[in-house]
């Protein structure tokens, strides 16, 4: 266990490691940019879908239901689905890690947007404002906190992807895993899991304080009626894991 | 004629087996480490913590750190399965605790059951939409982790997947995919009944509901 | 409260008509069927057969040839179990050894060097004596080699070919621009790929990990992500997708022929006979048309491997 955690140091603290296109840093702003370019990709679609469709009321079946089709599917698959329509590289991981953020997204938008209170609507409409006014300044601020808990599931999720995307072929820190598992070398897979999940819980982190600050400061839910929310699949904020 | 329709049936059979042992060993453990985290708040940081810690790994590399460990056999998988069921069963068991109302706790109590048995007759219960919420979603993300698994010799419609990959074969890709989604649905359809006949109460309520 | 009850019951009735479901029929992969030995009977129709678990790895041609034994053994009445597609043989062997799988389709001389990194290239006599005298104290029984080879070998483009002249391995080091070999994880670390492409050619390459002479490979070959791939002698697309594999004259490659192995105590002299029958059947030209059904015609692995045992008469 020791000779383990102490092969574990080395290969860490070996200088090499972190240089070059096999490198740590190398790898670990691949896999951050490609999350990121992912993520905010998916918000720029689903964010306009959730919002739209949350303020008409239309499309509710297809809004709350698209995260648990979503879930439903397996990542696999769209890795694969994406490396045979797309060829080897980044594009098919971004389009497969797109397409995976997109319904915790939208579900977690509309039913934020569902569940603000129709008379603040109605005032903010008796004060003249355009609906478009009313989406942007009175429902997505306060459906803030809902929308911003589902881009934190919709980002950690796509961290854990893009590990996944290593088995076709590209590269991020999931090469680590995928190349220790068929070297055998379980220093590698362990070193590489490590980095991951503090990429992970980072970005969760990240993510929250992000939220913290997008919320209005009137509006900071206390947290335990921000939980009764999301347990139930409809709400979507449940974690994902790939 | 090949092995398809076998191949398609031991398939199903991993997918599964191994969905199933992994949602229900992952209750088994939630329901008490639930149970005592809603009764003791000190214990609900640490449960939901190391639940949640576990989620930060990426799947492929718990099962690939399992393998030295358990060898290649489906022991690894669902080690690792069970492990990814945990946060979100856990997390519903304490919010379907925390729902009940303190006044049908009270009346309970009022009623001289004890702690215990209010737990078991009246809380749970009341309890089960969030819990059977959780399993919900709980078995449809295993599900879609059990295809993972085809990476290390299991995978159910995984290994349909995989053969896809490796062949560069669009019909057994397609084919696992959709039988993999297709399970999900349907066992989403059938734990929304079992919710049902356990508890016929909230027939009535069904329409209140935001959902 | 009786609804409950009820609804309660039958749920829980529903669970545990599952789980004996589940526990049932059949084994899972730890094969939980009793096993008779059925080592070393010569009367092996009075004993009962002994169940055994065929690996393969993640390659199609691994995958087609586990197919094929496996249904000779079972069509002799004896229970296989297939574990396909496990991974490289960094991952599979040990399972081997460890008698989580009882039966893979290896090949002679890549085995070899993956339990003695220094042994360099031998004959297929000198390599399979080897591999005996290094797995019987392991408790594996090394079986006949066929004549079917199919060994690594590094390709690269028509093109690329000719603009720098190549036509053997030694003619890389007259390459000026850095190289990139492209292959399966395991090629960085193994003196059959990229170790030895470095020890004995001295040639120093970048790696990408692509997979298993897959289409990942073919895709960075064909892309130009990648100078030299690394692909298996046996492939059947090699002339169709217009690649040139270099000549190892320096016989860095090892003696690729197939050659099964089994756990010993699953072996006895009914399976040993079918198993050595088939590798005796097995031409290289045989696997070449094999992988063109399964590779590039997409048959069934299985189905492809049937009709070859048919056609010989051993099925």
């Amino acid at each position: 266990m020791f000779t383990f955690l102490s092969h574990v140091v080395t290969w860490f603290t070996t200088a090499s490691r972190w240089q070059g296109d096999h490198g740590i840093v190398h790898r670990l702003v691949e896999h951050v940019g490609m999350s990121a370019a992912a993520t905010l990709t998916a918000v720029a679609i689903a964010l306009p879908i959730g919002l739209v469709l949350g303020h008409t009321g239309k499309g509710a079946l297809l809004a709350v239901n698209v995260s648990n089709v979503g879930r439903a599917i397996p990542s696999f698959a769209l890795l694969v689905f994406g490396v045979q329509l797309f060829g080897i590289g980044a594009k098919p991981a971004y389009i497969a890690l797109v397409a995976l953020a997109i319904p915790p997204i939208t579900t977690n938008t509309y039913t934020g947007v569902r569940q603000v209170d129709p008379d603040v609507v109605e005032a903010a409409r008796g004060m003249g404002m355009r609906e478009r006014g009313i989406l942007a300044r009175v429902e997505l601020p306060v459906a803030m906190p809902l929308v911003m808990a589902g881009v934190r599931t919709a980002g950690v999720q796509v961290v854990a992807t893009a590990t996944l995307a290593a088995v076709v072929a590209w590269g991020g820190l999931g090469r680590y895993i995928v190349d220790g598992l068929a070297q055998k070398d379980t220093v590698q897979v362990f070193s590489g899991a490590l980095i991951v999940a503090v990429l992970s819980m980072a970005t969760e982190l990240g993510l929250g304080m992000l939220q913290r600050l997008l919320t209005p400061a009137g509006l900071r839910l206390p947290r335990a009626s921000q939980r009764k929310v999301s347990v139930f699949p409809g709400a979507a904020a449940a974690p994902e894991v790939s | 004629m090949g092995r398809h329709g076998d191949t398609l049936y031991q398939a199903g059979r991993e997918h599964v087996i191994l969905t199933f042992w992994a949602v229900a060993i992952g209750l088994v453990i939630a329901l008490p480490v639930g149970v005592a985290a809603w009764r003791w708040r000190w214990l609900q940081a640490p449960a939901l913590g190391l639940s949640g810690a576990v989620y930060t790994i990426p799947s492929l590399a718990l099962f690939a750190l399992l393998v030295p460990v358990t060898g290649l056999g489906r022991t690894t998988s669902e080690i690792g399965l069970v492990g990814y069921t945990l946060l979100i069963l856990v997390r519903n068991v304490v919010a379907g605790l925390d729902g009940v109302p303190a006044d049908v706790r009270e009346a309970a109590l009022g009623m001289g059951f004890t702690p215990a048995r209010t737990l078991l007759r009246v809380e749970l219960p009341l309890a089960v939409p969030a819990i059977v919420a959780g399993v919900r979603i709980a078995t449809v993300t295993t599900i879609g982790l059990v295809t993972v698994t085809a990476l290390i010799g299991q995978g159910g419609f995984g290994q349909l997947i995989y053969d896809g990959l490796l062949r560069d074969f669009r019909t057994p890709l397609v084919l696992g995919t959709v039988l993999s989604v297709a399970l999900a649905a349907a066992v989403d359809v059938g734990l929304v009944l079992v919710e049902r006949a356990l508890t016929p109460w909230s027939r009535a309520r069904a329409r209140a509901r935001v959902i | 409260m009786r609804a409950t009850r009820g609804g309660a019951a039958g749920a829980i009735a529903l669970v545990l008509a599952m789980l004996v479901g589940a526990c049932g029929s059949g084994g899972g992969s730890k094969s939980s069927n009793t096993n008779d030995t059925g080592a070393t009977s010569t009367t092996a129709s009075a004993k009962a057969k002994a169940s055994i678990t065929i690996a393969s790895a993640n390659f199609s041609e691994n995958e087609m040839l586990a197919d094929m034994y496996g249904a000779v053994l079972a069509k002799a009445g004896y229970p296989i179990t297939y574990k396909l597609k496990l991974g490289a043989r960094e991952v599979i062997e040990p399972a081997l050894e460890s008698g989580q799988v009882d039966f893979i389709p290896e090949y002679a001389g890549n085995y070899l060097s993956f339990l003695d990194k220094t042994v360099g290239s031998l004959s297929v006599q000198d390599t399979v004596a080897k591999l005996r005298t290094a797995l019987a104290p392991k408790g594996i029984t090394v079986l006949e080699p066929s004549q079917a080879t199919d060994a690594d070998a590094i390709a690269v483009t028509k093109d690329f070919a000719t603009k720098n002249n190549l036509k053997t391995l030694s003619d890389l080091a007259k390459v000026t621009t850095p190289l990139t070999l492209g292959g399966p994880p395991e090629c960085e670390t193994r003196v059959t790929c990229k170790v030895g492409l470095e020890q004995v050619y001295g040639i120093k390459v970048k790696f990408k990990s692509l997979d298993a002479d897959g289409p990942l490979t073919r895709a960075a070959l064909d892309k130009g992500d990648i100078h030299l791939a690394r692909v298996f002698t046996a492939d059947a697309d090699l002339k169709t997708k217009g690649y040139v594999v270099l000549e190892d004259d320096k016989h860095y490659q090892q003696a690729g022929n197939v050659t099964p192995v089994i756990r010993t105590e699953k072996l006895d002299d009914e399976a040993r006979a079918l198993i050595n029958k088939v590798s005796a059947a097995l031409t290289t030209d045989a696997l070449i048309d094999l992988n063109k059904s399964v590779q590039v015609d997409k048959a069934d692995p299985k189905a492809a491997a049937e009709k070859f045992l048919k056609d010989k008469g051993l099925l």
